[in-house]
């Protein structure tokens, strides 16, 4: 988030170095995402979803994962995309930053990125308080394809102001 | 007093800086403090500290603006009186010449003293402190130094002090010769002597100018005493993980030891111990100096070796236990722990145990007793918390008072304590057992009705499954039982909390204890002690009336208090009764109405159940004056949130003159309710069934329109609103008409309302889960539970429930165009 223009040059390897490493990548709407590997705990199908009436449009609802009941975030909802479609490959990803488990809903898992630190660039100056752009930590580049990496550890936290 | 001044201002200095938000309180008694404040200004006190004191306090009078601008004009007036006085009076202002003659009349002395004998007595003081000072340094660079001279001169100057009249002095030296009788490392006991020392020789200076000296001798004082309690400064120890262990179990056992004896004690007082019980006593003291020993806890040894010792002639019949006797046991259990707990957490911060300076007394007083002489304890500053919460009042119990004014738990009379061999286990350990269970209990249920077991016509397969069902209920049930313990522990504090409420406030109380052995889920019973301490101090003090007015009323002038736990239905029911003056209704709503808490017609509309409610209201009190024991206007409030945190809720009854009776519901346990399944369009969802009344099946005649819209049921003749579930919650295909569905009746926080739902599904018992973070806000549910299905249900809270009446109830709100539309479309 203040990761800005002024810093590129200045901590363009930092950032590489602080970011490279494995990542989940998953496509939502028609561009690729992706989450450090280790914050992720599995990946399931989204099947009986328990809708919570009345609270945050981008909470789903809750669902039972092994006797524990987490909460749902459609990532589209909560990036402003409208909201979640559900196809054959829609799954859940389910994250684990600290004590706090939660899943989100993507329209499909990709693959596991290996990120070098020269592939990873700053997030480009975009402005406005766009939702999610707080989650952009930055973007990796393979070959032609961009990866936006983002870290989710504050979308649930973040939740309370957004209704 | 200048010193009183100097006291007051540093106080006032502190309020100032730390405190100041501006409320209404703090300027009220920063009001106060000023006004002391000027009164005690010392009467030769400069004309410019005058002048600024008067500034000060006009400034803090006026009415400010805001709150803001009014404490910063008094914090600036303030620092010019600050600044007068210690430029002025610390160093005391050089007397002009100390008007010969005067010097003893200036400190009040006694009319023999003349300026002849006070110059005297000065003089050999100051050559006297001059060959302290020398031993002094010596004992503090580590010579072997013989104390008993020391001790001597001492004594003889506190002599001198007293023959002259100065008893601030004299209460000094009192003090500093204290400091020799205790067994305190060397470097402190020098460290300590050197202070009072060097206040003694300022003293000498003031009193030769004919002054009291600006340091009121409270100051060093109260600096020794806690010299001797945390002068053996707390260092760092290292202690093997073994011996930790060991502290560890020794801390566990011996609590539970003296927790015992309180029991016993308790009923020693109501002269029902038997040799047993007394045995029992014995026992548990003797068992802590064992282990204290081998633990390396020798201050606690020495306490339970002397209890020990005093508790022998008691068992050999020599000593009877019973008036200043039992006093002292009492004492000693308190004190003991009082140190366990201070020992734990030294352990615990790998840190030395000190010394409690009421050791040492208690100990001679404990040897005393032994001998047959009675020697009182020294009267106690603070009451000690050696029961939960007590109140850091310093009504202090004078020793070998009236003891017999609090009764022990009659139903617990003569029960002998049988032993049962237990392990301790890790509670972590049992939590997850817990939930395994759990999540046994549901899959089993969807293994037994997954179609492809249903479908199967083996009588064998229905055979072992019956019997895996009937297992795993043994093991649910087995498995919860771990947690339970019985309520006996809280109440028996209770007890205690009630002879010490009794001794402080006067008032003959009988305490009547019944169905302590109840067993309550742990985590309950460790919750419930904050709210029964306020609610039986509530009794205490609001409930009982003082003996006087008992005898005016008719009534025994003892008065009793029950206590009493019990099941019924699913839940259990902690009642507290007294049989004091009961609620009254008029007093009740009227100080509602004055308190601005509800209006008067409100006030003469509500039925007698829901104005006793009244007091849980926050800021409600209806004492007519506030007590140091209860009665600030917190406290029914916060025992109402505390026991509604616990899935409990509380009833009132009460009759005018006869007394009243609070009764606690509770669950069984925290983690699994008795649940409605409800359906509702198409989700499920669970209601405690701990706040549903009844369900009735409306006919059309029953239900009732405000304004067409907002519906209400007419059931027996009461009127209530009804909340549509199904619109609440945006679930489209739920049934809209009242009379195709199904009414729930709910108790919520303001009283009985209908739920609408489509059907009721059955009752089940579910285990409760967080719904996660990021719902915090969905307040409509308490959380979630797995159901059968496997499917997340989620668990309707009705006291939030009941807020959605407000929506039908309220015109202005169905015509408020964004609410109106989201109850239609959700």
């Amino acid at each position: 988030m203040n990761v800005q223009t002024e810093t590129v040059e200045s901590t363009e390897t930092e950032l590489g170095q602080r970011l490279a490493g494995k990542y989940l990548t998953f496509r939502l709407g028609g561009e690729t995402y992706g989450v450090g590997i280790l914050c992720v705990r599995e990946i399931i199908e989204p099947l009986d979803i328990t809708p919570v009436p009345r609270t945050n449009p981008s909470v789903v609802g809750v669902i039972n994962l092994r006797g524990r009941v987490i909460p749902l975030v459609d990532l589209r909802t909560e990036f402003g995309m409208g909201s979640v479609e559900f196809t054959d490959q829609t799954v859940v990803i389910v994250l684990q930053y600290g004590n706090t488990t939660f899943g989100v809903l993507v329209d499909e898992v990709l693959e596991v990125l290996n990120l070098k630190p020269k592939q990873i660039a700053p997030p480009p100056p975009l402005t406005g308080g766009s939702m999610g752009l707080s989650a952009l930590l930055g973007t990796g580049r393979v070959e032609k394809r961009v990866t936006f990496l983002l870290d989710l550890s504050n979308i649930i936290a973040g939740q309370e102001g957004v209704i | 007093m200048s010193n009183d001044f100097s006291t007051l201002l540093e106080e006032i200095a502190c309020t100032l800086v730390v405190g100041g938000s501006g409320s209404a309180e703090d300027v009220a008694g920063l009001r106060s403090s000023l006004a002391a404040l000027e009164e005690s200004l010392p009467s030769g006190a400069p004309q410019a500290l005058r002048d600024a004191m008067r500034d000060c306090r006009s400034k803090a009078d006026a009415d400010a603006s805001s709150a803001d601008a009014w404490l910063a004009e008094v914090v600036e007036s303030f620092a010019k009186v600050q600044a007068i006085h210690t430029s002025e009076v610390i160093p005391p202002p050089p007397p002009a010449a100390p008007t010969e003659g005067g010097r003893a009349a200036a400190l009040g002395l006694p009319e023999w003293v003349d300026e002849e004998l006070l110059a005297d007595f000065i003089s050999s003081q100051q050559m006297a402190l001059e060959e302290i000072e020398g031993i002094l340094l010596a004992i503090e660079s580590g010579e072997d130094t013989d104390v008993r001279e020391l001790k001597g001169q001492l004594h003889s100057l506190k002599g001198e002090s007293g023959t002259v009249g100065l008893d601030d002095l004299q209460h000094v030296y009192h003090a500093w010769e204290d400091l020799l009788d205790r067994d305190l490392p060397p470097e402190t006991l020098a460290e300590m002597m050197l202070k009072a020392q060097d206040w003694v020789v300022g003293a000498m200076a003031a009193y030769a100018a004919g002054q009291h000296p600006a340091k009121g001798p409270e100051d060093i004082l109260g600096e020794l005493s806690e010299g001797i309690e945390s002068g053996q400064a707390q260092e760092y120890i290292e202690r093997d993980e073994e011996m930790v262990a060991l502290l560890g179990e020794f801390h566990e056992e011996s609590m539970d030891g003296i927790t015992r004896t309180d029991e016993l004690l308790l009923e020693a007082e109501n002269g029902g111990l038997d040799q047993e019980g007394i045995n029992a006593i014995f026992r548990v003291f003797h068992t802590i100096k064992g282990v204290a020993g081998f633990v390396e806890q020798p201050l606690i040894a020495e306490l339970a070796h002397n209890t020990e010792n005093l508790l022998i002639e008691v068992r050999e019949g020599r000593i009877v236990m019973e008036g200043h006797v039992l006093d002292l046991v009492f004492e000693a259990t308190g004190l003991m722990r009082r140190m366990l707990v201070e020992s734990q957490e030294a352990v615990a911060n790998s840190l030395t145990v000190t010394q409690p300076a009421e050791l040492k007394p208690l100990i001679n007083s404990l040897a005393f007793a032994v001998e047959g002489v009675e020697l009182a304890l020294p009267p106690k500053v603070e009451a000690k918390e050696e029961t939960p919460a007590a109140e850091s009042a310093s009504v202090a119990s004078p020793a070998g008072g009236s003891t017999k004014s609090a009764a022990p738990p009659a139903a617990s009379k003569g029960k002998k304590t049988a032993i049962k061999e237990t392990i301790k286990v890790d509670l972590a350990r049992v939590d997850s057992l817990v939930e395994l269970i759990g999540e046994l209990v549901i899959v089993e249920t969807m293994v037994a009705n997954a179609p492809e077991i249903t479908s199967l016509r083996s009588h064998r397969v229905r055979n072992f499954l019956g019997q895996l069902n009937k297992i795993i209920r043994d093991l649910q049930r087995q498995g919860l039982g771990l947690r339970m313990v019985p309520l006996k522990g809280v109440f028996q504090k209770m007890s205690r909390l009630v002879r010490d409420l009794s001794k402080r406030n006067g008032k003959k109380v009988n305490l009547v204890i019944s169905g302590e052995t109840t067993e309550m889920d742990r985590s309950l019973v460790e919750q419930i002690g904050d709210p029964l301490v306020h609610m039986v101090r509530n009794s205490m003090d609001h409930g009982l009336e003082n003996a006087e007015e008992r005898v005016a009323a008719g009534k025994d002038p003892k008065g009793t208090v029950t206590l009493s736990a019990y099941h019924e239905g699913g839940n259990i029911i902690i009642a507290i009764s007294d049989d004091g003056r009961g609620l009254d209704r008029e007093k009740i709503t009227a100080k509602a109405v004055s308190r601005g808490i509800l209006s008067a017609d409100a006030a003469a509309s509500l039925s007698d159940r829901e104005a006793y409610e009244l007091i849980f209201a926050p800021g409600f009190s209806t004492a007519e004056k506030v007590t140091e024991i209860s009665g600030r206007g917190v406290g029914m409030d916060v025992v109402k949130r505390s026991i509604e945190s616990m899935r409990g809720r509380i009833r009132i009854e009460s009759t005018l003159g006869q007394g009243t009776t609070f009764q606690m519901v509770m669950p069984l346990t925290l983690a699994i309710i008795d649940g409605m399944l409800l359906s509702c369009g198409q989700s499920r969802y669970v209601l405690p069934t701990l706040s549903i009344m009844e369900s009735v099946q409306p006919a059309e005649d029953m239900i009732r329109r405000f304004a067409d819209r907002a519906p209400m049921l007419h059931l027996r003749g009461e009127i209530m609103p009804l909340v549509h579930l199904g619109n609440t919650l945006g679930e489209m295909t739920a049934k809209q008409d009242p009379v195709d569905g199904l009414v729930v009746i709910v108790e919520g926080t303001r009283g009985r309302y209908g739920l609408v739902v489509d059907e009721v599904l059955g009752q089940q018992q579910v285990v409760i889960k967080n719904l996660g973070e990021g719902l915090n806000n969905a307040e409509l549910f308490s959380g979630a539970a797995i159901l059968s299905t496997g499917k997340v249900g989620l668990i309707l809270n009705p006291s939030a429930l009941d807020a959605e009446t407000q929506v039908g109830a309220l015109p202005a709100a169905i015509y408020d165009d964004t609410n109106f539309f989201e109850e239609m479309a959700g």
